[in-house]
């Protein structure tokens, strides 16, 4: 039997939402903001699906989307970086931590993969975080695979430097 | 650190939501789809169904227009655009599905009964008309005498009625027995069935005794 957009939306976040979740988190390193901009992306989504678009493969297109709600974020005057609500004393060493599996070790270089300038704390987070090909990150992107191949690599190559490796 | 960087950053694939932050974001964006449902998702289901079923989509939609087309000729009259179909279509279905010859009778004796409402219906509009042109085209000027519409529907004036009043009744047989307009004529067709109607039951008054 055909499901209707609502089930197909609500299958599609019991899949993706957690790695969406995670994509936030990876690059905000707040969990509060995290959930919002989760929360946020998939809002996004049904919005675009009730206007009759169609969606070919919704795992690219939620990344795309959740994409655009960060920078959307970070655009906003409100906005506060990662950096500035240290300076300010906002501490966010409990937020960070992404969670009691995951080893302190594995945490750091998160955080320090957090660190990395744009674009290479997106294609290095969405290469090694959330295990995507280049081709696909080249398709939520919008660039090449060649390109986003360079930017995996030189990201790493900073993240060892960020490492003392 | 044994681990080389990619394979720790593997492990970030264990930071999740945890089952209760999942459960409630879940639980809100349901209700965000149903405060915000989709404009076009009935009609898409119905262009999808219509794209699926194309021969029988042509089929209903033929079905409705003829019948819409059926019903609206129905109720037609002399003056309207439908009025032909009426005659050529309707009664003529109406006729065919009439099995035995006492349907048959019946339906002919329907058919000219509303024939005749409708064309008596449209000569009085049309006498109506004709009356309400004379009244503002002479303003002030002594107008002439109305015409007056017997029941055949030919119009007569009040000096004919004398005419009436000396032995011509309404029932009474035509002299030459020829219709002198189309309403003469159907009437002269309705009196026949209305006779072949009598016949017919006598007949069959007689069989049953």
């Amino acid at each position: 039997m055909k499901q209707t957009l609502e089930e197909r939306f609500i299958a599609a976040f019991d899949e993706h939402s957690d790695a969406i979740f995670r994509f936030c988190y990876a690059q905000t390193g707040w969990r509060e903001l995290a959930r919002d901009l989760t929360q946020d992306t998939f809002a996004r989504v049904w919005r675009y699906l009730t206007q009759g678009k169609s969606v070919q493969q919704m795992r690219p297109f939620l990344y795309q989307t959740a994409r655009n709600a960060l920078i959307d974020h970070s655009r906003r005057p409100s906005a506060q970086s990662l950096d500035e609500m240290q300076e300010t004393g906002f501490d966010v060493a409990d937020e960070r931590t992404p969670s009691p599996l995951v080893s302190a070790a594995a945490a750091e270089v998160i955080r320090l993969a957090g660190t990395l300038e744009e674009p290479y704390r997106e294609a290095v987070l969405l290469r090694y975080v959330e295990a995507l090909m280049p081709r696909e990150i080249a398709e939520i992107v919008g660039e090449n695979e060649n390109v986003v191949s360079v930017r995996i690599t030189r990201g790493m190559q900073k993240l060892r430097e960020l490492m003392n490796l | 650190m044994t681990e080389q960087p990619e394979q720790l950053m593997f492990h970030g694939r264990e930071i999740a939501m945890t089952a209760t932050e999942k459960a409630a974001m879940r639980h809100k964006l349901l209700a965000y789809t149903l405060s915000n449902p989709s404009r076009i998702a009935a009609a898409s289901v119905a262009w999808s169904w219509v794209r699926r079923h194309a021969v029988m989509s042509t089929v209903l939609a033929a079905v409705l227009v003829v019948g819409a087309t059926g019903v609206s000729a129905s109720m037609s009259g002399p003056n309207d655009a439908l009025y032909d179909f009426r005659l050529k279509v309707n009664d003529r279905i109406e006729s065919a599905i009439a099995l035995d010859e006492d349907s048959q009778l019946d339906v002919e004796l329907r058919q000219i009964e509303r024939q005749l409402d409708a064309e008596e219906g449209a000569a009085d509009e049309a006498l109506a008309d004709d009356e309400q042109d004379e009244v503002e085209g002479s303003e002030g000027i002594e107008t002439p005498r109305p015409e007056k519409l017997n029941l055949n529907g030919s119009k007569k004036s009040e000096d004919d009625e004398s005419d009436d009043e000396d032995g011509l009744s309404e029932d009474e047989p035509r002299r030459n027995n020829a219709p002198l307009n189309i309403d003469d004529g159907l009437e002269s067709e309705l009196r026949q069935v209305e006779r072949e109607l009598q016949q017919e039951e006598s007949v069959n008054i007689e069989l049953e005794n």
